[in-house]
């Protein structure tokens, strides 16, 4: 029963960086920022045509990573340069980068079975263990998440950051301190972005293969994923971002671990979505009803 | 009334799941492991797959009897396919067939067993294996690339005059890729000139079609499920312009298009099932199989509809004749 957690694990790993990009632009900046969908395939993609073509893969991986910062960047921009609804404004990015990818690869497709990847560093971990647990991808995994929160959190830290947050939180009160707003907006989701293209690239590496639909759906489960990991956290004892940040991860992790239980359990084509959605509300209704506020809002 | 709504979702819920946990079965002593992994559910990867369960029975292998067939399919989600993958091998398959690119690329990216794949349309590019012609120790399969050569051959032999042709397809899918490819190749032999319609959505299929109608003498659908979903617009700008219309598969003859050559995705099916027979037997090194697109399907009343006259000759050597369209 333990090989679903190993999967689950795995792949919550993997999907926390888009987890994340999402959080952090929909929390910090209150940008729901639905470029993710289109900035995770784009990574996905640049990353799989310049290694195949022959860059070495630390090359691919730092140009795939800053292809999706450019995606966040041109969202902010086009919100803010010409007044566009922040919705429209990632819709527009999502469709450019679609064709763009589409463009890079040359192919709706490209396999990446023989190319090499992090994960071959740590694959005699892997194979050390019993075959079904994974130690080694997870370990890598773990340091990945650990080092980049740490980067994240250190740079929300310094003055640069506490501005970032502040042009997210209260843009008014930030442009009256002289806090330039559409620049912070501008760079936050081009950080952010870069999170979903390095989460595309470990996906690409993962699985094998990037391909042009590998962001379709990405943007429903990071919002599950978010919406589970903040109602499992205490949110109490933590300052607001370390809080967002941790509870992307968390619910990641534990959004994956839920589908992969239910993949195990074999449910049919048609059941696998319902079963993924009732066990989100599984979980929101369990914190929900501790905290009591459920229908006191419904009865207002 | 509050906690009685919360406790009323918290019991379906549980009862949901011990529902679905009752169906984990583990396999019994001795019995092998058959695993199939489907990317979504949709006619033609349907009817692969039927047609793959029905020779393996054919062939004696039936599910709880003696062997265990566990199905998966990724219901369209791209982010649960690395999942079934790793879920197919923890199950400690004999053999796993995967159904399209995607899913075999995820599953032999991981697979420590024997692996099938199917209705897979360039097996080499996808980086499955290495060429078409050799075996591999661990991995075989079957490809559903329709031969261009052969479709185009037919357009030439019931639209003899036909100079520019259109193609509609999407870009974004890996079958229209590949097809658009040989397309270009094969045309000049056949002396057309190929005019590209491409579409992103179903909803682009119409206006498209109307642009390349007063363009082209004739137009092609290549083996794209977008296109394939919208073929009912296709059908109506054809009719409408006098526009012979070609397809790939035989569903879309069905639904008003004029000829095809197929690539018979039950054939396709039958060929991957029996692959797998022949690897759970013992076999290794099996080289991967090309879909021979012998099916010829026509429309007469869509012919009619388009001011186009069928010679008797491909009539009588069609694999199925329609007479109606249907809606």
């Amino acid at each position: 029963m333990l090989v679903p957690l190993d999967i689950g694990l795995i792949m919550g790993l993997l999907l926390a960086w888009a987890v994340m990009a999402l959080a952090l632009a929909f929390r910090l900046l209150d940008f729901p920022d639905l470029t993710v969908e289109g900035s995770l395939p784009l990574g996905a993609a640049v990353f799989a045509i310049l290694h195949k073509s022959g860059a070495s893969m630390p090359v691919a991986m730092v140009y795939a990573i800053l292809s999706g910062g450019v995606a966040g960047a041109l969202t902010g921009f086009i919100h803010i340069r010409f007044k566009l609804n922040k919705f429209l404004a990632g819709i527009i990015v999502v469709a450019i980068t679609y064709s763009l990818s589409l463009r890079i690869m040359g192919a709706s497709n490209i396999g990446l079975l023989q190319a090499t990847s992090v994960f071959d560093f740590v694959e005699p971990l892997n194979t050390a263990f019993p075959e079904s647990f994974h130690f080694g991808t997870i370990v890598l995994l773990v340091a990945f998440l650990i080092l980049g929160s740490f980067l994240i959190l250190y740079g929300l830290s310094t003055r640069y950051g506490i501005r970032l947050r502040v042009a997210g939180s209260n843009p008014d009160y930030a442009k009256a301190l002289g806090i330039n707003v559409p620049m912070n907006v501008i760079a936050g989701l081009a950080i952010t972005n870069c999170l979903a293209a390095f989460s595309g690239v470990l996906l690409s590496m993962h699985q094998g293969f990037a391909d042009i639909s590998m962001g379709q759906g990405v943007l429903i489960l990071a919002l599950a994923a978010m919406t589970i990991g903040e109602r499992l956290l205490p949110e109490k004892h933590l300052p607001f971002h370390v809080f967002v940040l941790c509870a992307a991860i968390l619910g990641s992790i534990a959004y994956q671990v839920l589908v992969a239980y239910a993949v195990r359990a074999g449910l049919a084509a048609t059941d696998l979505k319902l079963a993924t959605a009732i066990m989100v509300l599984l979980v929101v209704a369990f914190r929900v009803s501790r905290n009591g506020d459920l229908l006191a809002e419904a009865h207002q | 009334m509050k906690k009685w709504s919360v406790a009323l979702l918290v019991i379906v819920v549980i009862g949901a799941a011990a529902f679905f946990a009752l169906r984990v079965h583990n396999t019994p002593e001795g019995m092998r492991v058959i695993a199939i992994a489907n990317l979504m559910s949709h006619p033609i990867l349907d009817t692969v797959q039927e047609n793959l369960l029905a020779e393996l029975k054919r062939e004696g292998y039936e599910d709880g009897k003696n062997v265990r067939i566990i199905l998966r399919n990724a219901n369209g989600q791209m982010q649960v396919v690395p999942s079934i993958a790793n879920e197919l091998v923890a199950q400690d398959s004999d053999i796993i067939i995967a159904i399209t690119t995607p899913m075999s690329q995820a599953v032999k990216k991981v697979a420590q067993c024997p692996v099938v794949f199917g209705a897979v349309t360039d097996p080499v590019g996808a980086g499955l294996i290495a060429s078409l012609d050799q075996g591999e120790e661990m991995i075989t399969g079957t490809s559903d690339a329709v031969p261009y050569d052969e479709q185009l051959r037919l357009i030439r032999r019931i639209t003899p005059n036909v100079k520019r042709l259109g193609v509609l397809f999407n870009p974004g899918e890996a079958a229209s890729q590949y097809g658009i490819k040989q397309l270009r190749k094969f045309a000049p032999d056949f002396g057309f000139t190929l005019i590209e319609g491409p579409v992103s959505s179903t909803g682009d299929v119409y206006p498209v079609a109307q642009n390349l109608a007063h363009r082209v003498d004739a137009i092609l659908i290549s083996t794209d499920n977008t296109v394939a979903a919208g073929i009912a617009a296709a059908v109506k700008v054809a009719t409408e312009h006098k526009v012979p219309l070609y397809a790939c598969d035989s569903g879309s003859i069905e639904k008003g298009a004029l000829a095809a050559v197929s690539a018979g995705y039950a054939q396709v099916g039958i060929d991957t099932g029996k692959l797998a027979v022949r690897v759970l037997k013992g076999e290794r090194g099996i080289p991967s199989v090309t879909a021979k697109g012998s099916e010829v399907y026509i429309n007469k009343k869509a012919a009619e509809m388009m001011g186009v006259s069928v010679p008797n000759e491909i009539i009588q050597n069609a694999t199925k004749v329609y007479k109606e369209i249907k809606e």
